[in-house]
């Protein structure tokens, strides 16, 4: 396959998984904002007392959790196992085989999914936190509440939090499975794939169209707190390293066989 | 046969009698009832029998069916959790927080007042146990009052022979027929009413082996007038042909007594029991645990196949019960232990669904609901609870009252006692809210502190004044409360499988 149509196939991955990830943030954000703005109305009224304030606000979480909240985080996993459904339509193309995953990569997939659905988790509960201290303040203090504009503002900040983190952690995933089945199919070269323009990091401006053995990788800086094997520029970076062979990187990369 | 004496079950009795019956196991928590098909509900795999198996020569098996032996198995691993009774106490503890002042009738009773029943209950217990047990468990508590009058013929000859009134509470599973007088001064008391119970029979030596007998009381009133009418009391007992096996009712004796102002027995008709939307619940917890109990009780034993040709002696030696064998070159599939994680998350949610349905009797609220109450809801309980106790008391204090006219008529006989027991209308419906109340508002809190979470637990525990609170809060010190979100649909590894078409061990491709 030329490079043209491997990186169209790229884009059009990247394009789902970002797809994905939004639809999960904002439909996370709306199910947060429609039941807590149906929990706490009575909030609004304006002879409530503190003791039937903490209450309704010290069950909120649970309440969540009843109304469906479990269901919707269990979407993360379906985020995870869409980037491997993905990867193995790379590999085939690439070596006309699928990747095999022993049982100790799903044990470790499974462990790694786990920890991003916790940490979905506490993101709500912190958010749930912000409103209860919110509302509470406000109880406090008998001024009018306005239920809705009080959940709005602190949920605007959920949605591009959660799409960030996830932007991240599923390209991060890609990258590494990539690289670690990479051995399986002998292939040692990375091609650093992905757009060059106005919003590109100098990092990856610097790196991208280049091909680069493990080694290369190894000492990259990107300046982050994140591995560039796995993160390359950073947070949102839209690059990917896609395994090749050495004919291919030669043939259809104009690979001369270093970086200089 | 022209003398051949049969009775009836009302059409009312028929209908309610499984429901009562329901009510009574659930709130005893009879262990061996429970476990009856009705109660404890056959899996398909108990249902079916497909081959009957055979045991080795030298070691008789029960020979049982595969699916009796499962579910032989299934009943012993199951117990029932009985969460109707501290229901029952808690509102116990709501109506009577107060005792029943009874000034006005203790000269009456007299020193009686300490044992109404004849079997050492007070007048105070009798009230707050029996009759408020009795209304709660079936909705229809029904008390007779009695002097032994099958051992006398008139009310006099009764207090001449010393026979002191007593009350008695009539389990409605043992009235099975009775009328109810439709017009005139006297509508709604009974004209007629039927009972069976059973009695060990008196033995002259404790070598003769116990002999039960079950007896009906048969109650008439024919009125005479507005003020009078003559109360027929007729006994009979249940007896066994003993060449034909045959049953039929003998009368035992039939005693007539003139100038009654009424049949004494005395009940609330037409009400629920109070515990009829939690029983299913109960039930269905029942069901739950015993699924959960039979699947970790299951999977605790590690199970361990040998594959190849082996003799018959050879697996007598390796323990043939223990251990089991394949055939040569047979491969055995591991088959992952099931999650139970669904089936605890149920049986919370269920036992969520019995407080609030036990202490929210008016709303009907759907076990599944996922409703949240707000502030003008909860307001709404305390109201709703509050007028709904205070209305009861009210009933429960006439219907005392009444059976202590028929005593007092036994007693003095005269039909215009004006003695009265009073109800305190003081009572402590914040308790029960506030339980609830507090429970909310620490709910995300307590869930996050597991050491917390248990401390409450133990207060919750030792507040509802159970036999077993010991056993309790051992099981709660031991629990395990570790926060683990759980998993309503495919397992994370399930979802990867289905992308991966399986895990391969160290296989790498060509």
């Amino acid at each position: 396959m030329d490079p043209k149509t491997i990186k169209r196939q790229l884009k059009l991955f990247t394009d789902a998984t970002d797809a994905e990830v939004k639809l999960f943030a904002s439909g996370l954000q709306k199910f947060l904002e429609r039941n807590l703005n149906q929990l706490l109305r009575d909030l609004e009224r304006g002879d409530i007392k503190a003791a039937e304030a903490a209450n309704l606000l010290g069950a909120l979480f649970s309440n969540l959790r009843q109304r469906g909240l479990d269901n919707y985080i269990e979407n993360v996993r379906h985020l995870f196992a869409n980037q491997l459904d993905r990867m193995q339509t790379l590999f085939t193309t690439f070596t006309k085989e699928k990747a095999v995953f022993t049982s100790q990569d799903i044990t470790t997939f499974e462990t790694m999914i786990k920890f991003h659905e916790d940490k979905v988790f506490s993101t709500v509960g912190t958010y749930v936190d912000d409103t209860k201290a919110a509302f509470m303040q406000t109880v406090i203090a008998g001024g009018p509440i306005d239920v809705s504009q009080v959940v709005a503002n602190v949920s605007d900040r959920i949605e591009s939090n959660i799409t960030t983190e996830f932007t991240t952690a599923l390209m991060g995933f890609n990258r590494a499975v990539n690289m670690a089945k990479a051995d399986d199919f002998g292939l040692s070269l990375f091609w650093y794939e992905g757009p060059d323009d106005d919003l590109t990091r100098p990092f990856c401006a610097e790196h991208v169209g280049g091909v680069y053995t493990k080694e290369d990788i190894a000492k990259w800086d990107n300046g982050t707190d994140l591995d560039p094997a796995i993160y390359l520029g950073g947070y949102n970076c839209r690059h990917q390293l896609v395994p090749v062979t050495e004919k291919y990187a030669k043939e259809e990369l104009d690979w001369n066989g270093n970086n200089d | 046969m022209a003398n051949e004496i049969e009775f009836f079950e009302h059409p009312e009795y028929s209908e309610h009698k499984s429901d009562w019956t329901l009510y009574e196991i659930l709130y005893e928590g009879d262990q061996d009832c429970l476990k009856s098909s009705q109660y404890l509900w056959p899996h398909e795999l108990e249902a079916t029998d497909i081959a009957t198996p055979t045991g080795a020569p030298d070691r008789p098996t029960l020979d049982l069916k595969p699916g009796t032996r499962i579910r032989l198995i299934r009943e012993q691993r199951s117990t029932y959790t009985n969460e109707i009774e501290p229901v029952i106490s808690r509102w116990q503890s709501v109506f009577f927080k107060k005792d029943p002042d009874t000034s006005e009738v203790e000269e009456l009773f007299g020193e009686n007042v300490n044992d109404v029943t004849g079997e050492g209950e007070s007048l105070n217990t009798f009230i707050k146990q029996s009759v408020l047990a009795n209304r709660l468990i079936y909705g229809r508590p029904i008390i007779f009052t009695d002097a032994g009058m099958e051992q006398a013929v008139s009310l006099q000859d009764q207090r001449v022979k010393g026979l002191r009134p007593f009350f008695r509470i009539i389990n409605p599973l043992e009235m099975k027929d009775w009328q109810m007088i439709l017009a005139g001064t006297r509508k709604g008391q009974f004209e007629a009413a039927r009972f069976e119970y059973e009695v060990i029979e008196p033995r002259t030596s404790m070598r003769q082996q116990p002999r039960t007998t079950i007896y009906s009381k048969e109650l008439l009133f024919q009125q005479t007038d507005d003020k009078t009418g003559t109360y027929f009391y007729n006994k009979y007992r249940l007896d066994t042909d003993a060449q034909t096996k045959k049953e039929s009712w003998v009368l035992v004796s039939s005693t007539p007594l003139s100038d009654f102002p009424n049949l004494p027995l005395r009940s609330i008709e037409n009400e629920k029991s109070w515990i009829k939307d939690v029983a299913p619940l109960a039930l269905k917890l029942f069901n739950l645990e015993s699924g959960l109990d039979n699947i970790h009780l299951y999977q605790s034993y590690q199970r361990l196949f040998i594959s190849g040709s082996l003799s018959e002696e050879q697996k007598k030696a390796m323990a043939e019960y223990i251990i089991g064998f394949l055939p040569d070159n047979a491969v055995v599939t591991s088959i992952e232990p099931v999650s139970t994680q669904s089936l605890e998350n149920r049986i919370e949610a269920v036992k969520s669904a019995i407080r609030k349905v036990a202490f929210n009797q008016w709303r009907q609220v759907d076990s599944s609901s996922k409703a949240v109450e707000g502030a003008d809801t909860q307001r709404e309980v305390k109201e709703a609870i509050t007028s709904l106790v205070l209305s009861e008391l009210e009933t429960l204090e006439t219907l005392v009252n009444n059976a202590i006219k028929d005593y007092a008529f036994f007693a003095t006989g005269k039909a215009d006692y004006t003695g009265k027991v009073k109800f305190s209308k003081e009572i402590d419906v914040d308790a029960i809210v506030e339980e609830i109340t507090n429970y909310n508002m620490i709910k995300d809190d307590l869930s996050k502190l597991p050491t917390w979470r248990k401390a409450i637990l133990k207060k919750i525990a030792r507040c509802q004044n159970l036999p077993e609170a010991d056993e309790i809060i051992a099981e709660i010190d031991s629990a395990n409360f570790q926060e683990t979100n759980p998993s309503l649909g495919p397992s994370i590894r399930d979802t990867l499988l289905n992308v991966t078409n399986g895990p391969e061990n160290n296989q790498t491709p060509a």
